[in-house]
């Protein structure tokens, strides 16, 4: 098993091998990007694109045996070349390690200065879903480790996330993983069979999930996975939602406006009857606060 | 004969400092012109002098410097008007270039004579920064905007384009040359008809300035929008012409210093043209620099430029059409400059990247036509574009850069 490192190492040797010419360098990726096998059509979806490339990028990722298995490919042949280097290094490696990585290649073999801005960008759109997948992945597996301590009869599948279910749930897939690649099936019966009654903990992944539309203006991170919501409560039969929340600081501008968008949101969900939100800050909000995802999202990592 | 014209293209060549570089270790061969043109020593010199000898505010100041410049930057409209024919000085106006053009009569022309209910009509093959501002105004004046298609050769269908045309429609707003194919627009044709239904026609010429001999009082046209970057000018300047009959008519676009004659509190009488166009301190290097570009444009003289390009560009085009699986987008018989095109199974963006590497500047991508790249559902084109200065070994080494990429991709 290779590790991240000794893969980086050996790339970062084979392009040694190409110093001071530009024009090896790029046979060195066009071929890579040749032999990284073509994704499979059905995996070309638009949840599956990268957004932020230039060209088009699909990246599909799967968990097996505690691994992240990621399979990639893009309409132009440099960049898949870019993207096979970082298939090949972060490829059937644990989701913590993923996540861990340090990617010292790039400027090692100072790939940067080979790409134009917009691509540069690009190349960081790419890693930053990587390492996404891999933190949705690594809850995925806590998340059923927990549930084999608890003893919990049922196996829980860990099946395969879409880009967008985890770009859309954050901490949710931190959480409450096997309710959140339900939840769209959830939406579809309930417009389908209309009253179908709900547990109350379908209804509080409704509520986060609305919830989450709301943001801190200028934070560019909604305030679900900013940490802001402390308690979700709904109280069955008539499904009334208690939500405890407070505000990144007391003097924030916003602290009286929040909390009624928090509670218009959750109203306009239909399974729900009365709304009540409750600021506090007690305790006062704490940038550890944040999902993972949203400190990525921020740039703390 | 032959040997003298190539003698003048190296004596022009020589005049541009920046080509004499080598890109990649490799001498530079820049065909990007449709992009932006590389400038002359003269207007570089102009930009130079302007700011170590007179620079100073204009139109306003009493004093030595003032007055220099002033007479430097009105003399550069006046080589402008010549440029294009105009009628006057005042019917030519200073912009920051193409863009700003369009968005200006967009909304003043929008603003005085659309109503609700008008058409505009505009072409798929259009830069869009000649179908936005219209997008614009037509929203906020409630009317329609129509689109005449292109045809597969990369010319105007001007079949639809005259049934297009009705009573309503008020405006028609057209490339003059495209800048992702280089068809050259029959803009007399589109003129003449679009006249007998009393619509104005705004033709974009920020591709046809570097190229063609701009006559506005022959064409007739009642706007005419180009940039003076993409003929041999500084970024940040450009040309406007409008009839009187518009001009005199239209709101102003922007309010401010230069375009008013007095204000009072209760309200303000505006300046006469062009100045009423120009609010605020112009651009005055970049109008004193564009006038050195005019200099220079007309010392080469129009008849060699056009000489010259179509004689590379003929040239271009059959050496291209001889690689295998390429293909030339816009096939367009009347041309100007451009060479778009396609290579099957392969990316655009692959080639320009290992182009450059080998100190060749394309340009690759949708080249501001989204619409058109996409009903050709084609990513976009690699686009090689031709200014004075090109020549038959600059394709030779194109043609000789699309091989080696070719190999190395397929
Ligand atoms: C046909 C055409 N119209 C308009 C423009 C916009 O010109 P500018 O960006 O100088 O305003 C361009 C430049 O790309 C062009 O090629």
């Amino acid at each position: 098993m290779n590790t991240i490192a000794d893969i980086q190492k050996q790339i970062v040797e084979d392009f040694a091998l190409f110093e001071g010419d530009a024009m090896g360098q790029y046979e060195y990726i066009i071929d890579l990007g040749k032999e990284l096998p073509s994704l499979d059509e059905q995996y070309k979806t638009d949840d599956n694109i990268v957004k932020g490339c230039q060209s088009t990028v699909w990246l599909h990722a799967f968990e097996e045996d505690g691994k992240v298995r990621f399979f990639a490919d893009s309409n132009t042949v440099i960049t898949k070349g870019i993207i096979a280097l970082l298939v090949n290094i972060l490829d059937n490696q644990t989701p913590t390690n993923i996540k861990d990585a340090e990617l010292t290649f790039i400027d090692n073999i100072n790939l940067r200065s080979h790409l134009s801005s917009q691509r540069s960008n690009g190349l960081n759109a790419m890693i930053k879903q990587m390492k996404l997948y891999a933190l949705g992945f690594e809850s995925k597996i806590n998340e059923n480790e927990n549930a084999m301590k608890n003893e919990i009869k049922e196996t829980v599948k860990v099946e395969e996330l879409t880009a967008n279910e985890i770009k859309g749930n954050g901490n949710s897939v931190v959480s409450d993983v096997s309710d959140v690649s339900d939840i769209d099936d959830k939406i579809v019966v309930k417009e389908t069979v209309g009253d179908e009654m709900k547990s109350p903990a379908q209804i509080e992944m409704m509520v986060t999930e609305k919830i989450k539309e709301v943001f801190d203006p200028e934070i560019p991170v909604n305030i679900y996975e900013l940490g802001l919501i402390y308690e979700i409560q709904v109280y069955p039969p008539l499904n009334n939602v208690f939500v405890k929340m407070t505000v990144t600081a007391p003097n924030c501008p916003v602290a009286d406006s929040l909390p009624i968008e928090v509670r218009d949101k959750v109203k306009e969900l239909n399974e729900v009857g009365e709304v009540d939100v409750e600021l506090t800050f007690d305790p006062p909000w704490d940038k550890e606060m944040m999902s993972e995802e949203a400190k990525l999202e921020l740039g703390f990592f | 004969m032959v040997k003298a014209a190539s003698n003048k293209i190296t004596k022009i060549k020589q005049q541009f400092p920046i080509l004499q570089q080598e890109v990649n270790g490799k001498p530079l061969v820049y065909l990007d012109n449709a992009a932006t043109s590389q400038k002359p020593q003269s207007v570089i010199d102009a930009i130079t002098n302007y700011y170590t000898k007179y620079n100073s505010n204009i139109h306003r100041g009493a004093h030595y410097l003032a007055e220099q410049a002033t007479i430097e930057y009105e003399n550069a409209r006046t080589k402008a008007k010549e440029f294009i024919n105009a009628e006057s000085d005042m019917l030519v106006n200073f912009t920051k270039g193409t863009t700003e053009g369009i968005n200006l009569v967009a909304q003043s022309f929008g603003n005085t004579f659309l109503e609700e209910g008008d058409e505009i009509l505009l072409s798929a093959m259009a830069h869009h920064s000649n179908l936005v501002p219209w997008q614009i105004i037509a929203e906020q004046k409630k009317c329609n905007i129509k689109y005449i298609p292109v045809l597969e050769d990369g010319t105007l269908d001007m079949d639809a384009f005259h049934l297009l045309l009705n009573k309503k429609t008020k405006v028609v707003s057209l490339g003059y040359i495209s800048n992702a194919l280089g068809t050259i627009n029959p803009v007399e044709e589109i003129i003449e008809a679009s006249h007998t239904f009393g619509a104005a026609v705004l033709l974009d010429a920020a591709q046809a300035a570097p190229h063609l001999k701009i006559d506005v009082q022959k064409l007739d046209v009642d706007f005419l929008a180009f940039s003076g970057h993409k003929m041999y000018g500084p970024t940040g300047i450009g040309i406007l012409y409008g009839k009187e009959k518009w001009l005199t008519e239209m709101q102003p676009y922007q309010g401010g210093g230069e375009m008013i004659k007095e204000v009072t509190l209760k309200g303000t009488t505006y300046n006469e043209l062009p100045f009423k166009f120009e609010a605020g301190t112009p651009n005055i290097c970049g109008g004193i620099a564009l006038g050195a570009a005019i200099d220079f444009m007309n010392e080469v003289g129009h008849d060699f430029i056009q000489k010259q390009e179509n004689e590379v560009l003929a040239y271009g085009t059959e050496a291209l059409s001889n690689i295998k699986n390429l293909h030339i987008k816009g096939q367009a018989k009347n041309k100007a400059g451009v060479l778009s095109f396609i290579i099957k199974d392969i990316h655009p963006y692959d080639i320009g990247v290992l182009l450059d590497k080998m100190g060749i500047a394309i340009r690759t991508g949708h080249h501001c036509c989204q619409p058109l790249m996409d009903a050709w559902e084609i990513p976009g084109t690699a686009r090689a574009s031709l200014a004075v200065y090109n020549t038959k070994e600059d394709i030779d080494r194109l043609v000789e850069g699309i091989e080696k990429a070719k190999i190395m991709l397929q």
